[in-house]
């Protein structure tokens, strides 16, 4: 066997325990100094906590918003709204996008084209209130603190008004501390809130907005979107009275990053959606137009508005062409033409048509008309202010001036004129505002505060572009599924997407 | 790093004390090693002086010299895979040599070959550890049927499991090593070249799956050998990465003597020889008298337009087209029930196998290298070269790869050793885009018509609206236009030194460094495919990506004997390690025709950076006592702390192991039974971990770019949530067996039962999106059992003159469960809802709401009515009140097959003729069959287009039908249950035929010395009862659980011509 002596090896062995014993100390040293690392393109929490970070956080807070409201050149609140409404139509294999214009949501837990815009509008609202508490603590080091605060809080308002047009009536709303390091186990899980508590909530934030900046046309505009929500259309109307007709808010786009792409032109010119018209609509057997190509400008039954065959200037189009499913076809809608073209998220427009509506709730059809046709009489000096890259074509280029001729008072002679009046209302709107993110709102309230039944204002009976299917029953968006298994003060059923 | 320079000092500082004492007198021992059967030299054979670090390797004549040799008398141990090993004493005398001579005979046990330990830099003999090592000699394996460094690993080792991502050239595997242990982290096993830690990391530019390999970029004629440390009962001493296991590669080295020359040739080709599903279309006649021709082309319309030539359906044409279409679940129907049918006329087209549209052409291979080997005393060199490329069945994609090696081993001196390492390996890889993604030949001719459309074989450039025949748009040669390339250059160089200053004491450092850089590149030419979008305009992505890995340890051990019978061998050592990813990504759209650079682009211009790092260090101790050499008991503990954590809230990591091994049959009390010639006990304890990934413990923000007020504006937003609490996770194993040699040892047998827990197991929780914060964070929340056997069986079945024959058969069974995935945490869903992380369960199995269905009136047809949920199969759990809930979902199965077994046979026949056969069988799991699932569903919403069979298809079977109405009715939920396929399989992976040149042609060629030429083919039949394209491919490679087929390319066969010559 071995050979070796043991008795030196005896006598070595108290030497490697000495010389172990003198080792181990060492080890012991400061082992998280020797493996620190660095990344100086990411930021701990710890140092944004400065006054020059600042600006960037509010910055932050708006661009989460703004993400979530007109995309980061991806599906958010202005394409979800659209397809589930009648001013897209769907023209890829993605069945979440198939299942938004179906009306037939998918499950949560299978997610849904609304998930990642519900999950940036609360970031925003995350981002806002840590951007506030770092406004307050380095106040004296700010150019325009104020300036902030009414920006932070305008833009937290438009979240709770974006998530109560979207999504069911039951948003829950947590919360971190707005200080220190960001520790999931502090997390304060919120209660749901409903639609109307939604609206209730932007309103204080909105009002905070303009005590510190009066001349927050945005701010107003939110206001009264949400006194409108709620039916309180004397106090919308009240708080757009200062707005001008030439304001504009844009979601600024850019090719700067792909990220900062005019989404619904970038999902467009992918063919992941059509310019939609006259969806809906009953027949006795199968679809109410041919498979795909709906261009039947005189479908009665339709729900869905005549957006293309209506060749109106304010919803120029091109087409058709092969959407991204190319046995579909797809129109553009050309008033995003580049992915460049800015989104007006508010509105002189609109807040003139908000004080049409009030006008038409109080009885007042000759201000209701006065309000509606002077708009139309300045068409082609607004619209180019709305969508600064619009292109006219239907789908060939118009020439001469944009005109829209003035309308007369539908009610006047009608056996339903209220029913006459309230149409042509929401239409104009819809027209107007094709494409802002305001149809799903408005489809709701048509239900929700006129009483309207689902299935005669959103788009119904058998689905064009599946044969064999029906349109089903969903006016809004589900809060995604991670909400429902991580957050203990959620219930679903208080979230429903049927119920408007 | 001044801390780190400390240790190592100390560290060699004490190891050097005792070596203050004077060497005494030294010799020379040197002989010959033949085998006892034919005489032949053994080369290649271990000889060492037991109970000490010193030894020699012996040449191509089997000749050996240890030189430095205390003068005395030495126990010398000869050890060769394939041989038993033998011992024998020598005495030796101050500045003599002594003479020792060897004769070896087969043996079909391991027990005598040695493990290096890639930490200590230790050598340690199977025998003396208490676990179950897996061995792969791939020097000695058939090279014409391994294309690449996983086919070594397939089916080869018992507990090893590969999963295919396709059969793209270039594509890559996941390894899994007796299952999976971690959720939400990697589960591959650590890789060590030569004691470098290397990557096997993956990233670069997705092209919708298809993903590749860094674990072959390793060039298999480089390789000697690999153990397969299956786990923390083998790995523990590898600290906070090693929970998953650790592959141990070591390559070729020099051997004393004249210079060997080894070069080959080979050359193959592939094929795909799968089978692909048809599109169907069952129609009924609306206009009586009508025939199939006529709905080709709209009459009235000219025919000159693709979409003019589709089904003549009501769907698309009205009633009065004279055809409809009649779906199996119409044709169902009883007569005269609302919406029967009867198909009266039925079609259908395979694109794969007809002519005019098949995507498919043969691939082919080639490769050839050639190296040098030889040395003296007092030092031995490697070096090779070799050139491999491979073209693949689809176009375009293709890889060529350059390998170059150099080893050199030196002796300094009588008392030190050192090892320089350093490997090159540059490769272009052309990726094709597949599974996901549109310009999938694939997806393309799957979704496609029923029939053959005029134009669909043509690249019909600028119609308006789309391509003929094609779903989505681009026509299946499109890919062309595009390049996704990924170019690597690839160094792993190593430097390890031993010194013995003393009999008893050996001192080892080692550092390495594995770097990559590695370009993905993607791009399309502006004006070539006017579909739309960035490909009118052309577009180009580049992702710069560079990694290193630096790994350094440093040890000292030293061999004591303090009693007769006893040896004692303790190491003391530490280590740093260091991982480093930087990439820069450019994008940017409408480039000038012919431009390669982001720089030509107008529009659309993003700029991004990465850069993540990770340090470990360790410190570890390791005690091993033998005793009479029949008794083996060995501890360690390792601690580590790492970068991952939360500086001052983790501290370190502790890494306990223990083991035993009892050579049982050596024993005076052990029955000597005719049969039983050796037999061993063995049991195994330990501990390694999982280190968290970069970012997972901090919350960190990152800068985006805003437009506000027409200036670009940087905002700060949360981009990772992290967990200041996050600890290692941790696995505990414990494994036991038996191992047994009988008739002479000319078979063996091993056993092994192994049972291993996750603690703390690092969970990607999701974050309730109502908080605002980012989607996920990780926490220490659940614990994961694997438990298993393994068995291995070698049989020397025939050992004569003429024909020889050597049977392996291994088998594993494997159960995988998530013990608990903590508090308040919900079952997690990946793969589109398929999978899911649920407590009880294997870890990403499957689950779905279940169906059944009853054909009553027997007409091999399935109606909607037909079909049903299938309550019974329903899952109940406990809630939290301790009450029981029903859920309307069922466990369909896991992904990781639950038995495996491995047969290879190596037939010889008259020396020179070999014949080896490499089979697998894998069972027990189910594959997801998306590609299946998407097309019926997606088909059946297109009435331009055919039809899956299960939708029109009379002879349809009927578990596709119902597995259609489930996925398709509202009323089953869109469920996949009927897809979730079981995925057990037996492929013949592997036969060879090797016909040697026999003695003395060679040298009558002159400089020749040895020839063989080699026919083998690989992938060559499957025999499985899974219906979709292939039961193991996998869409999601790059994923630690995703398992799916979807539009995946499925394996090629393929057939190489191989000639070696040595000179």
């Amino acid at each position: 066997m071995n050979h070796i002596s043991a008795k030196r090896g005896l006598r070595a062995f108290p030497r490697l325990l000495l010389a172990g014993a003198f080792a181990l100390p060492l080890v012991g040293c400061d082992t998280d100094e020797i493996v620190r690392v660095e990344n100086p393109e990411e930021l701990g929490p710890g140092a944004t906590v400065n006054a020059d970070a600042v600006p960037a956080l509010v910055a932050g807070a708006v661009r989460q918003f703004e993400g979530g409201y007109s995309g980061l050149g991806d599906d958010a609140f202005v394409s979800a709204s659209g397809v589930i409404t009648d001013e897209f139509a769907w023209g890829d294999s993605f069945t979440t996008r198939f299942a938004a214009d179906r009306r037939t949501i998918q499950l949560p837990v299978l997610g849904n084209i609304s998930d990642v815009a519900f999950s940036r509008l609360q970031q925003s609202r995350m981002l806002a209130a840590r951007a506030s508490a770092l406004v307050d603590q380095f106040e004296a080091d700010l150019d325009d603190p104020d300036g902030m605060r009414s920006q932070l809080s305008t833009t937290e308002g438009y979240v709770y008004v974006t998530l109560s047009e979207g999504w069911c009536g039951g948003v829950p709303f947590s919360n971190v501390p707005p200080t220190g390091d960001i520790d999931p186990s502090q997390i304060e899980y919120g209660p749901a809130l409903t639609t109307a508590a939604m609206n209730e909530a932007a309103l204080p934030l909105f009002d905070a907005a303009i005590a510190l900046d009066p001349t927050h046309e945005l701010a107003m505009v939110g206001k009264a979107r949400a006194l409108l929500n709620l039916g309180r259309y004397n106090e919308a109307e009240a708080a757009v009275i200062d707005v001008g007709d030439t304001f504009v808010y844009h979601i600024e786009h850019s090719t700067n990053t792909s990220a900062q792409n005019n989404a619904l032109s970038s999902l467009i010119d992918n063919g992941r959606y059509a310019l939609a018209n006259l969806e809906g609509g009953t027949t006795a057997t199968g679809a109410a137009l041919s498979p795909d190509i709906n261009t039947d400008a005189s479908n009665a039954t339709a729900e869905g508005l005549n957006f293309r065959s209506a060749q109106d200037p304010r919803i120029p189009y091109v087409g058709p062409f092969a959407c991204f499913t190319t046995s579909r076809r797809c129109w553009t809608y050309n008033n995003y033409p580049t992915f460049t073209a800015d989104v007006p998220l508010a509105s002189g427009v609109e807040a003139r048509l908000i004080e049409a509506e009030a006008a038409m709730q109080r009885g007042d059809f000759v201000t209701m008309m006065a309000k509606i046709n002077a708009l139309r009489a300045q068409a082609s000096a607004l619209l180019p202010l709305l969508y600064p890259e619009q292109r006219q074509t239907f789908p060939a280029p118009t020439s001469g001036a944009v005109s829209l001729a003035p309308l007369t008072d539908p009610g006047i002679g009608s056996l339903d004129p209220v029913t006459a009046r309230r149409n042509l209302l929401f239409r104009e709107r819809a027209f107007w505002m094709f494409g802002t993110g305001h149809r799903q709102g408005d489809l709701r309230r048509l239900v929700r505060v006129y009483g309207l039944p689902p299935d005669s204002v959103f788009p119904s009976g058998p689905y064009f572009r599946a044969a064999g299917t029906n349109y089903g029953t969903d006016v809004a968006y589900p809060v995604p599924f991670t909400e429902e298994t991580n957050n203990p003060e959620f219930d679903r059923a208080a979230c429903l997407t049927s119920d408007a | 790093m001044k801390r780190i320079v400390g240790i190592v000092v100390a560290l060699l500082a004490f190891a050097f004390l005792p070596a203050s004492v004077m060497a005494q007198g030294s010799g020379t021992i040197s002989g010959r090693v033949i085998d006892q059967a034919t005489q032949a030299p053994v080369q290649a054979a271990q000889v060492v002086i037991v109970g000490t670090q010193r030894g020699a390797m012996t040449d191509q004549d089997g000749r050996y010299t240890i030189t430095g040799v205390p003068a005395g008398t030495h126990e010398l141990r000869v050890r060769r895979v394939g041989y038993g090993s033998t011992t024998q004493s020598v005495t030796v005398s101050d500045g003599g040599t002594a003479t020792a001579e060897f004769s070896l005979a087969t043996s079909a046990t391991r027990l005598e070959e040695v493990v290096v330990n890639a930490v200590t830099g230790q050598e340690q003999r199977r025998v003396e550890n208490g676990t179950n090592t897996g061995f792969i000699g791939v020097a000695d394996l058939p090279k014409g049927p391994i294309t690449k460094m996983a086919d070594v690993l397939q089916g080869r080792v018992a507990g090893v499991t590969l999963q295919s991502v396709g059969g793209a050239t270039g594509s890559g595997q996941r390894v899994r090593i007796r299952g999976a242990n971690s959720i939400s982290l990697s589960n591959e096993p650590l890789l060590y070249v030569d004691g470098v830690l290397v990557s096997n990391g993956k990233g670069g530019i997705s092209v919708g799956g298809g993903d590749y390999s860094r674990l072959n970029d390793l060039n298999v004629e480089e390789i000697e050998d690999i153990e397969v440390l299956k786990g923390p009962a083998a790995s523990a001493i590898y600290g906070s990465a090693a929970a998953n296991g650790v592959l141990l590669i070591t390559t070729k080295k020099g051997r004393v003597g004249a210079p060997v020359w080894r070069a080959y040739a080979e050359v193959g080709q592939t094929k795909d020889k799968n089978d692909y599903p048809l599109n169907f279309a069952a129609l009924r006649r609306t206009v009586p008298g009508s025939t199939t021709e006529e709905f080709y082309c709209l009459p009235a319309s000219g025919c000159d337009n693709p979409f003019d030539w589709v089904l003549f359906t009501t769907a698309l044409f009205g009633p009065s087209a004279p055809f409809a279409t009649c779906h199996n679940y119409q044709a169902a129907l009883a007569a005269g029930t609302a919406g029967a049918c009867t198909q009266d006329e039925v079609i259908s087209f395979d694109f794969f196998r007809d002519d005019r549209t098949s995507p498919f052409v043969s691939g082919s291979r080639d490769k050839l290298g050639i190296g040098v080997s030889g040395g003296g005393d007092a030092l031995t060199y490697f070096i090779s070269g070799d050139r491999e490329a491979e073209n693949g069945v689809l176009r375009p994609n293709n890889l060529e790869r350059v390998s170059l090696r150099s080893n050199l081993n030196a002796r300094i001196g009588g008392s030190a050793t050192a090892a320089v390492t350093a490997a090159y390996i540059t490769s272009k890889h052309r990726r094709l885009g597949s599974d996901n993604n549109i310009f999938s030949p694939l997806i393309i001719g799957l979704t496609g018509p029923a029939q053959y459309l005029p134009g669909m074989e043509t690249d019909t450039v600028g119609v308006a609206v789309g391509r003929a025949g094609s779903l989505f748009g681009p026509n299946y040669l499109d890919n062309q236009n595009f390049f996704a390339d990924q170019f690597v250059d690839r160094f792993i160089i190593g430097a390890n030194t031993n010194v013995t200053p003393r009999t008893w004491l050996r001192l080892n450092a080692n550092a390495g460094l594995d770097y990559y850089g590695r370009s993905d590149e993607q791009g399309l030419d502006p004006n070539i495919l006017p579909i739309g979008g960035e490909f009118d305009v052309g577009f180009r992505d580049v992702f710069r990506s560079n990694n290193y890995e630096w790994t350094s340890h440093a040890s000292a051990t030293g061999t004591f004997n303090p009693l007769t019978s006893l040896i004692s061998t303790t190491t003391l050592g530490g280590s740093f390690g260091r991982s480093l990813f930087q990439q820069v990504e450019c994008f940017g759209q409408a480039i000038p025709a012919g431009t390669k650079s982001c720089a030509a682009a107008t529009t659309q211009f993003a700029v991004d950076e990465t850069r993540e790092e990770l340090k470990t260090i360790g410190a570890f101790l390791r005690q091993e006592l033998a005793f009479a050499d029949r008794v083996f008991l060995s501890g360690s503990l390792r601690a580590d702390n790492n970068s991952g954590l939360v500086r001052d809230v983790s501290g370190l990591s502790y890494y306990p192991s223990l083991n035993a091994s009892w050579l049982m049959s050596d024993e005076s009390f052990f029955p000597r039974a005719g049969f039983l010639s050796q037999f061993r006990l063995r049991a195994a304890w330990g501990r390694a971990g999982t280190r968290p990934g970069y970012g997972q413990a901090e919350s960190l923000f990152g800068s985006r770019a805003i437009q506000r007020v027409g200036a670009e504006t940087p905002a700060l937003i949360l981009t990772g949530t992290g967990n200041p609490a996050l600890k290692v996770e941790k696995t505990t194993e414990l494994e036991g067996g038996f191992d047994l040699g009988m008739f002479d040892n000319r078979v063996s047998a091993e056993f092994t039962a192994y049972t291993r827990s996750s603690k703390d197991a690092l969970i990607q929780r999701k974050l309730a999106p109502s908080t605002g914060l980012t989607a996920n964070v990780f926490q220490n929340l659940g614990e994961i059992e694997n438990s298993g056997t393994e068995m291995g069986l070698n049989i020397q079945a025939i050992q004569s003159e003429r024909v020889g024959l050597d049977i392996r058969f291994t088998a594993s069974t494997l159960k995988n469960r998530i013990v608990e995935l903590g508090e308040d945490i919900a079952p997690i869903q990946i793969n589109r809802g398929r999978q899911q992380h649920r407590e009880g369960f294997s870890a990403g199995g499957y689950f779905a709401l279940p169906i059944k269905y009853n054909d009553a009136n027997g007409d091999g047809k399935l109606s909607v009515a037909e079909v049903s949920v299938d309550t019974s199969k329903f899952l109940i759990v406990r809630n939290e009140a301790g009450g029981l809930d029903t859920l309307r979902l069922a466990f369909v199965g896991p992904l990781l097959p639950t038995n495996t077994q491995g047969l290879s046979m190596n037939l010889t026949l008259f020396k020179n003729l070999t014949i080896s056969s490499l089979f697998e069988r894998r069972g027990g799991n189910k594959q997801m069959n998306e590609t299946e699932y998407f097309r019926c569903r997606t088909q059946h919403s297109n009435p331009f287009f055919g039809f899956c069979g299960a939708i029109s298809n009379p002879n349809a079977s009927l578990a596709s039908q119902a597995a259609f109405i489930g996925s398709q009715f509202a009323q089953f939920g869109a469920t996949p249950y009927g897809y979730m396929e079981d995925a057990s399989f037996v492929k013949f992976r592997e036969l060879a035929v090797r016909f040697g040149v026999p003695e003395g042609v060679g040298s009558r060629a002159g400089f020749l010395s040895g020839a063989a030429i080699t026919l083998s083919g690989r992938n060559l039949k499957t025999w499985t009862d899974y219906t979709g394209l292939d039961p193991e491919i996998n869409e999601g490679g790059g994923n630690a659980f995703t398992q799916a087929e979807f539009n995946t390319q499925p394996p090629v066969r393929t057939f190489n011509l191989r000639l070696d010559l040595k000179f």
